[in-house]
């Protein structure tokens, strides 16, 4: 039952591999995320929509960066998801908003909406659990 | 009789396609059938999310359990046909390490009304833990043109 991590903080997250290989970027919302699109974000090649787990891994690492970025002296880490894929998706770019429902000492709870074309159509919504890790376990 | 003796399964074709996602994560098809799906992946230094602790980011473990739980539904159905993914929720018990041999194993529990419903694992290959489970809910028969295309 050993843990190894201690979760990270938002310039870990934002200087990672993870971050590049996703494409993700902050935009003039502080809440809100861009995925800039790129080919291995297909899922299936023929309809050209992003794939299911790129959408999932886009809403953790917003949901992770946000969080981070609301509690700059600790460290986070996503613990679990819940994505509902509302519309099919398009080889585009991908936003991201990202809500707090509530953030407790050590869990916090975070609400995400993905879209497209417009913020008023998503193509996805995401429910995240992360841990918080104070800074002295950072 | 396993399905995996008498055809290749069509995870197995599309984990051997030039697709720009699979070669990414360089997955090595198992074994499969029309209830159970494993594959195995040496997880690639593209999803590291901490170079100094060598953690991958769960995002890793969200793109294989959505990718081999989707191959596993290929596999199920009777005719090949165009499915996605419309529920994936999943458990992060620890992340992925740099060059960790994992194993991602699927299991259909059921289709009813045109849905898939399968369960799926992200396992250490060398010791059994489990870094991540998922059940995830996919639509069988969408539409196929993309988007651009369809008036």
């Amino acid at each position: 039952m050993s843990r190894q991590g201690a979760g990270s903080k938002r310039e870990t997250l934002f200087g990672s591999a993870m971050a590049n290989w996703l494409r993700i970027e902050k935009t003039e919302r502080e809440n809100v995320y861009a995925m800039r699109f790129a080919d291995h974000h297909i899922g299936n090649p023929v309809v050209r929509a992003l794939h299911g787990g790129v959408v999932g891994a886009i809403i953790e690492m917003a949901a992770e960066m946000e969080l981070a970025r609301l509690q700059p002296d600790c460290a986070v880490e996503l613990a679990s998801s819940a994505v509902d894929y509302l519309r099919v998706t398009k080889d585009a770019d991908l936003y991201a908003r990202v809500d707090v429902v509530r953030v407790a000492r050590r869990v916090a709870f975070l609400s995400v909406w993905c879209w497209q074309d417009g913020e008023d159509t998503p193509v996805a919504h995401g429910h995240c659990t992360l841990r918080l890790f104070a800074a002295e376990t950072a | 009789m396993s399905q995996s003796v008498n055809r290749i399964h069509p995870a197995q074709r599309f984990f051997s396609a030039a697709h720009p996602l699979v070669v990414c994560l360089s997955l090595r098809f198992l074994e499969g059938d029309h209830e159970k799906l494993s594959v195995a992946v040496t997880a690639p230094d593209a999803f590291l999310v901490d170079d100094q602790s060598g953690e991958m980011h769960s995002g890793l473990s969200t793109l294989l359990l959505d990718t081999v739980m989707g191959g596993l539904v290929l596999g199920a159905i009777e005719v090949l046909q165009p499915i996605a993914t419309t529920g994936l929720t999943t458990q992060h018990l620890r992340r992925p390490r740099r060059g960790e041999e994992l194993l991602c194993k699927a299991h259909c529990e059921g289709i009813h009304s045109d849905m898939a419903h399968i369960t799926g694992q992200v396992i250490a290959a060398d010791t059994g833990e489990v870094l991540s489970t998922a059940t995830g809910l996919f639509m069988i028969g969408t539409r196929s043109k993309p988007l651009g295309m369809r008036v």
